[in-house]
């Protein structure tokens, strides 16, 4: 080693570091790594179920993501104009009152179908 | 004065850390084998230097690399990966070395130690080997990581601000200063003719 190679230079010194390497090497790599990756497997790492867990994770924050997403967007929506079968039913009926009993979702009401005989 | 020391070849060449990092997340035990044995030997070297003492710094080497990999997927892909996994490591390191109470008195090192006769060469490289393991023991915690992370693994000086939380300006002074006293502590050291 050069003594005056030891002092401080913004490089490092190659001699210091080639003679630190050579005292500082192990040998034996493979049984470490070895070790090193049961060790890992036991905690789960890399494993299927830990990868699923991650993805796992991820599916959840993007389905609440979507959710919020769709709960906005929803939200913000106008209100729906009449659809196209009501529209029908009224053009060929001339009578909104016969699309709203065509279109409804739920059974109609009794009172509603039979005002119109109840005028006559 | 030299230039940057060369760092395992595996650091090169080949696939990089993020894309190898990213594979052993999908559950890619071939690209998590290769991630471990390049920076094996250098985690080895760190944690040796920081203990001083061949099994604690082995010990110490699987902690930290099994923390580094339980929490592989916090690892920020756009950042150099090895100082990342060194910080880890030299935490445990330094973590157990402050744990330590009783520091038991060193056995004679087995490579010298054998019965075998040795070349004249190789005896030398040995009892260099076991002179400068004792002088860096002498000199303080970071200036002994600091040191071999700087002349050994030939990070930069910001890299091992990073990896030991030091400003980078402590860590010229502790490199500095660590060269210093290893000249000193190996004033007597003759090399062969």
């Amino acid at each position: 080693m050069n003594p005056e190679a030891m002092a401080f230079s913004a490089a490092p010194d190659r001699s210091l570091g080639h003679a630190l390497r050579g005292a500082l090497d192990r040998s034996g790599h493979g049984a470490f790594v070895a070790t090193l990756l049961a060790r890992a497997e036991a905690r789960g790492v890399g494993s299927p179920r830990a990868v699923l867990g991650r993805w796992t994770a991820g599916a959840i924050v993007a389905a609440l993501v979507a959710a919020l997403a769709a709960t906005l967007l929803v939200g913000a929506e106008p209100p729906a104009g009449p659809t196209y079968e009501a529209a029908w039913v009224t053009a060929a009926t001339g009578s909104p009152v016969a699309a709203e009993l065509f279109t409804a979702q739920r059974a109609p009401d009794t009172a509603l179908m039979l005002a119109p005989l109840a005028l006559n | 004065m030299g230039a940057v020391p060369e760092r395992e070849a595996g650091d090169r060449v080949g696939e990089d850390e993020p894309a190898l990092v990213a594979r052993a997340l999908r559950g890619d035990r071939l690209a998590l084998g290769r991630l471990l044995e390049r920076f094996t030997a250098a985690v080895r070297r760190v944690t040796y230097a920081i203990l001083g003492d061949r099994d604690e710094a082995d010990d110490a080497a699987q902690d930290g690399l099994l923390q580094a990999l339980v929490k592989l997927d916090h690892y920020d892909a756009t950042r150099p990966f090895g100082p990342w996994l060194l910080r880890i490591v030299a935490n445990a390191a330094i973590d157990r070395r402050r744990r330590r109470t009783v520091r038991v008195a060193g056995v004679l090192d087995d490579t010298v130690a054998g019965d075998r006769p040795l070349p004249d060469t190789e005896v030398e490289r040995r009892l260099l080997g076991e002179r400068l393991r004792a002088a860096l023991n002498e000199l303080p915690e970071r200036y002994r990581a600091a040191l071999v992370l700087f002349d050994v693994e030939g990070y930069s000086q910001a890299e091992i601000a990073q990896i030991l939380r030091m400003a980078p300006g402590t860590v010229r002074s502790a490199v500095f200063h660590a060269r210093r006293r290893l000249r000193r502590l190996m004033a007597d050291w003759k090399e062969a003719p």
